[in-house]
């Protein structure tokens, strides 16, 4: 039953029925038992005494022989309706009787069995028969019989139906008392149970089961609620960790795009480069070729050395810009600020892209303002940023077109523009024209050639000078505009800055001069380019021949290579400095490696000048310039 | 339920007892009365005189000691004195021995409990109660007016049968108690003064 019963409640409602039964049945039957031998006692010692008083009653009838006092005792058992007969014997005969109203006519036979018999009780059937001696004088005199009903059978059935009531009532008492009570322990195991199964239903773990007890079902109702709270975090920790992953997964595959996009610009930028640096040697060769085949014909010739000095620049420029893209794509790339005029920079920029605008026939229209606009700037570079802009727009202009460069002040800025009426460019291309590699035309049959990094150099240049660089354009066929902004410089401080170019005001020609190089080709080149201005030149090609050259020479001024076969250019820098007779001498250094360490450990090492490769020759001649103003005052003193 | 037979009820049962349906007791009375021969009469009388000495009380002072004997004095009656002692012999009442002394008419009533007068004596019995008043002595005759007489007992017969009257007052003016159970199977008990 208990274990059929499918609900707690039912189990419980089962305990307290069976326990309630249970102690009702065995009461029942104690009682049952208690009151068959209550009720036979109570009859026999009633019945017994009644003989005793009727004995003692009877006694003297019988002594003076008087059965009619006797029978009148006897008359007197009438108020007992359970008494059926008594009759008094006296030596084997019968004195006295009596029989109920209501008895049967043959009930005094009954005694026919018992006369004489010994005294006590005889229950046979319903009846119950006591026999008492009747004592006189301590003589037994007679005997008195009573003959009653012993009804205990239909008692117990009162009894029984009296219990069976008491039991009914009590079951009912109990069933109700115990639904009502049992819902103290019942209803919080139930709520847990219907929580339980909302939870699994919904899989809703923000569900809490409401406390209602402090036993052991509240400590359970507690444990589970934490329970589903620690679930519930945890399934929120790992629905976030798979959201993050699939964040993750986004990033990666979008990086993965950029990643083979910007592969696929390399690879663009590959053939291009290919194919930019191959496109000046043909015209070299050919050069070449005329000055083999031209022999003696001054004209020729000439046309010949223009035509490679053309594509040599152009080849120059290309390699420059390659570098310059990797030293600002690797953060190596660093600004040599001064405090320098605009107008200056426009100038050299202008004097840069001029021969590349005369051969597209273009008309080049520059407005500058009326007053000097100072900046703190990097000429080299700035002049870069804006030669590379005049350069674009003649590229993308069709011969005999218009390019104008105007500078304006805008509040604390100067706004540099620099407009075409060229073929433009597509609005949607415009965000990308600043990617490296970006070429707006991606067609074989592309007219203009580059590399696409023009661009890219003169935006990156224009922010590291904490500008910006931005394009725009009417679209297709109607031009386009890059405009520069500059922060102006605190003019206050101008003072004291003096542009570097003004010290270049000395003679190049008459210096000693040793130049150090272990690639013979471009320290053969220098020297034969300071001998064409007349200076005497000495070359080394190892650090340990260049010392010794050094010492019986006295050179002016040394070109050093740092790279160099048995002493290098820092130790060989060292040496000369410890040298009396070379420690006067002007040290530039002239090298691949062009970073601002390189540069400082140059200076460190006692070099007063860092050329990086290629050399321009116009930097050389500069520094030729400073120290012949110092040669010009003898007894002036190198400062340390 | 216990029936109490008080005084009182006893008193009712009596009074009305006579008036009660007695057809049954002819099954279990055997018809003894009708040729009850004279000896018999005697012997019964014998008996009923011992069996009275069951219910009676006497003040301590009419006895020697504790266990001096019940003394019965006969007069005018040998055949009762004979069955009497009969009946006696080797028997006690209330741990007495019971003697029978047969008196004469004139005897001085001395050291005697019970006196039985007999018929014979009818014509001296007002001397011999005289004789006996005040002395603790239960007195039985059986005459008519025995009662009369001033006798505590008084034997009658009824239907044949031998019964007894009794006085509570001559018991009183004696100085014995009888027992009510006595009483109640008394004939007649007469109450009140003459």
């Amino acid at each position: 039953m208990l274990a059929r019963a499918r609900s707690v409640r039912q189990k419980v409602m089962v305990v307290v029925l069976a326990t309630t039964v249970t102690a009702l049945l065995v009461t029942a039957l104690a009682m049952l038992l208690y009151e068959t031998r209550a009720y036979r006692s109570a009859v026999v010692s009633d019945l017994t005494t009644q003989a005793d008083i009727l004995a003692r009653a009877t006694a003297p009838a019988l002594a003076f022989d008087d059965p009619a006092a006797a029978s009148e005792n006897l008359a007197l058992l009438r108020a007992r309706p359970q008494i059926l007969a008594a009759a008094i014997t006296a030596r084997g005969r019968t004195f006295a009787s009596y029989r109920a109203p209501d008895a049967p006519a043959d009930v005094l036979t009954h005694f026919a069995a018992d006369g004489g018999a010994g005294e006590g009780y005889t229950i046979r059937g319903r009846e119950i028969t006591v026999v008492h001696a009747i004592v006189e004088n301590n003589e037994r005199v007679g005997t008195v019989l009573i003959l009653a009903r012993f009804e205990l059978l239909s008692r117990l059935t009162d009894y029984l139906g009296i219990l069976a009531a008491v039991l009914i009532a009590s079951l009912t008492a109990a069933v109700l008392l115990s639904a009502a009570l049992q819902r103290g322990i019942t209803e919080p195991i139930l709520a847990l149970a219907d929580t339980a199964h909302r939870v699994m239903d919904r899989r809703d773990f923000s569900l809490r089961v409401p406390k209602t007890t402090r036993d052991e079902v509240g400590y359970l109702v507690d444990a589970f609620n934490s329970m589903l709270a620690e679930v519930g975090r945890r399934s929120e920790a790992l629905e976030e960790t798979n959201r993050s992953l699939s964040r993750e997964m986004e990033e990666r595959r979008g990086a993965e795009d950029a990643l083979r996009a910007a592969d696929r610009r390399k690879d663009e930028f590959l053939a291009t480069l290919a194919h930019e640096l191959r496109n000046p040697l043909a015209p070299l060769r050919n050069a070449l070729a005329i000055l083999k085949l031209a022999g003696n014909d001054p004209d020729k010739a000439q046309q010949a050395r223009e035509m490679m000095e053309r594509q040599l620049s152009q080849m120059v420029r290309l390699v420059d810009d390659l570098l310059d893209v990797s030293r600002i794509t690797t953060g190596k790339l660093s600004l040599r600020k001064e405090l320098v005029e605009l107008g200056g920079i426009v100038r050299s920029a202008v004097d840069t892209a001029r021969p590349f605008i005369d051969a597209r026939h273009h008309v080049l229209e520059v407005t500058l303002p009326p007053r000097p606009v100072m900046l703190a700037a990097d000429p080299t570079r700035l002049a870069q940023v804006f030669s590379n802009l005049l350069n674009n727009a003649a590229k993308f202009t069709p011969l005999h077109g218009r390019i104008g460069l105007a500078v304006e002040r805008d509040g604390g800025d100067v706004v540099v523009k620099v407009t075409d009426n060229g073929i433009g460019i597509d609005v949607d291309q415009l965000p990308t024209v600043f990617e490296m590699f970006a070429q707006v035309d991606q067609s074989l049959e592309r007219t203009q050639a580059g590399l696409g990094v023009g661009l890219t150099l003169a935006r990156r240049l224009t922010e590291l000078h904490g500008g910006s660089l931005a394009a725009s354009s009417g679209g297709p066929g109607r031009g386009s505009t890059f405009t520069v902004r500059l922060p102006l410089a605190d003019t206050t401080a101008a003072a004291e800055h003096r542009p570097i170019h003004d010290a270049s005001n000395g003679a190049t020609a008459g210096h000693r001069v040793l130049v150090v190089d272990d690639n013979q080709d471009f320290a053969n080149s220098l020297a034969l380019i300071l001998r064409t201005m007349d200076n005497d030149v000495r070359v080394a090609h190892d650090g340990v021949t260049a010392l010794e050259l050094a010492r019986q020479f006295h050179p002016d001024i040394g070109f050093l290579d740092i790279g160099l076969p048995r002493l290098n250019g820092y130790d060989l820098a060292r040496r000369l400095r410890d040298d009396d007779g070379t420690a006067a001498m002007t040290l530039v250094a002239i090298t691949g490696w062009g970073q601002e360490k390189d540069r400082r450990k140059a200076f460190e090492c006692g070099f007063d000048h860092h050329l990086v490769k290629p050399v321009e020759t116009a930097h050389v001649l500069e520094i030729l310039g400073r120290i012949a103003t110092r040669h010009a005052s003898p007894g002036d003193v190198r400062p340390s | 339920m216990i029936v109490l037979l008080t005084p009182r009820a006893l008193r009712a049962v009596l009074a009305w007892g006579t008036f009660l349906p007695l057809a049954w007791l002819s099954l279990v009375v055997p018809a003894q009365g009708q040729a009850l021969a004279a000896a018999s009469e005697r012997s019964v009388k014998a008996a009923f005189v011992y069996k009275f000495l069951g219910y009676v009380e006497w003040p301590d002072n009419a006895f020697a000691s504790g266990d001096a004997p019940i003394v019965v004095g006969v007069i005018g009656a040998d055949d009762v004195a004979a069955e009497l002692a009969d009946i006696v012999r080797g028997r006690s009442v209330n741990n007495r021995p019971v003697e029978v002394r047969r008196l004469h008419a004139g005897d001085p009533v001395i050291g005697v409990n019970v006196l039985f007068v007999g018929a014979a004596e009818h014509a001296r019995l007002p001397q011999i109660m005289r004789a006996a008043a005040a002395r603790n002595v239960l007195t039985i005759t059986e005459v008519d007016d025995g009662l009369d007489l001033g006798t505590v007992i008084n034997f009658v017969l009824v239907d044949g049968r031998v019964r007894f009257e009794v006085s509570l007052d001559a018991a009183e003016r004696a100085g014995v108690r009888l027992s009510s159970r006595l009483l109640s199977v008394a004939h007649l008990v007469r109450m009140g003064s003459r």
